[in-house]
């Protein structure tokens, strides 16, 4: 199943109504109806957290800080969004946070940043041989600055619009498709071998 | 490789093009192998990221409802104790300065200087009642 249309069943399959019935119970102290929008809602935090900082258990830590935070929230939640994009608009932000943490760790210590641009890249066979696409994928999205990657991951990741990744990076459009295009061509140099 | 053939290309990933731009886009494609090679490469790209799907461990969910639980019962018992220390750490500073007060004023701390009636004759109870009636 593409991405896209990952993310238009969630509101096929789960519909505007039924989550919001699961978080009027959730407001009401419902651990059981909290529990399955985790359940529901648990890839998509995923896909953004994993894409944003890679798989680790820095990237968990945060992707249940996503639901704790929305969990204090619920109160503020009106449905004015989906819920899986106002999940994912906390994942972006929490995600951000967490890489300006590490970068400014990074300073402190005098340590080179893992997740910025521009290591040494093993040459292609190597990295062939190593790596499987997924891992190809992961590696080459960490290899993309933040704002990049941010763009990157909702637009080719998550199967979000341009209008959609615009509203939830809260940035002109101009600027999300200039981003892509960058993005683009750095990760078709980072993937050639996958894609000629 | 025309470069505004391959601007327009990229763009129509990601934008809607006009039918003008389409219908150039189409007719550059048919045109050229490269930029039909071009295309080929964009959309394995594209649909190598479509494809991603990611998870979290098996026990997520289960490590999340405890934390949140517990947050819960940290922030209870925080509450209490926070509106303990508002209440009886203020009352006893006060009780504290008030027996210092009674001290420096009566030199003595007996029960009757604390309730201010060590030197209340018995007739000044009835001109207190007067007084007041």
């Amino acid at each position: 199943m593409s991405n896209n249309q990952k993310h238009e069943n969630l509101s096929i399959n789960y519909s505007g109504i039924e989550d919001q019935e699961l978080v009027e119970k959730a407001k009401g102290g419902d651990k059981v109806a909290f529990s399955m929008l985790v359940r529901k809602y648990e890839q998509t935090v995923a896909a953004v957290v994993i894409g944003m900082l890679g798989d680790s258990a820095d990237a968990e830590d945060v992707g249940q800080n996503v639901f704790i935070r929305f969990y204090k929230a619920l109160g503020d939640y009106r449905g004015e969004a989906a819920l899986g994009t106002y999940l994912t608009r906390i994942a972006i932000n929490l995600s951000l946070n967490e890489l300006k943490r590490r970068q400014r760790m990074n300073l402190f210590f005098f340590r080179p940043a893992a997740d910025s641009p521009g290591l040494d890249l093993k040459d292609e066979q190597n990295r062939q041989d190593e790596y499987d696409t997924k891992q190809a994928v992961h590696h080459a999205l960490q290899q993309l600055e933040p704002k990049f990657r941010s763009v990157v991951v909702l637009r080719m990741l998550q199967g979000y619009s341009t209008k959609e990744t615009a509203e939830i990076l809260k940035l002109p459009l101009g600027t999300v498709l200039s981003r892509l295009s960058r993005a683009q061509d750095k990760l078709k140099e980072l993937l050639k071998y996958l894609i000629e | 490789m025309d470069k505004e053939m391959l601007h327009l290309l990229n763009r129509s990933f990601d934008e809607e093009l006009s039918s003008a731009e389409q219908d150039k886009l189409e007719k550059a494609l048919q045109e050229s192998p490269d930029l039909q090679k071009e295309k080929k490469k964009l959309d394995l790209l594209r649909g190598i990221f479509d494809e991603q799907e990611y998870g979290f461990s098996g026990s997520f969910e289960q490590n999340l409802m405890t934390r949140i639980v517990e947050n819960e019962k940290y922030e209870a018992d925080n509450a209490f104790m926070f509106a303990f220390n508002r209440i009886a750490l203020p009352g006893l500073a006060a009780a504290i300065i008030l027996l210092l007060f009674t001290i420096l004023n009566n030199g003595t701390l007996s029960i009757e200087s604390i309730m201010g009636v060590e030197s209340l004759q018995n007739e000044y109870f009835s001109e207190i009642l007067l007084f007041n009636y």
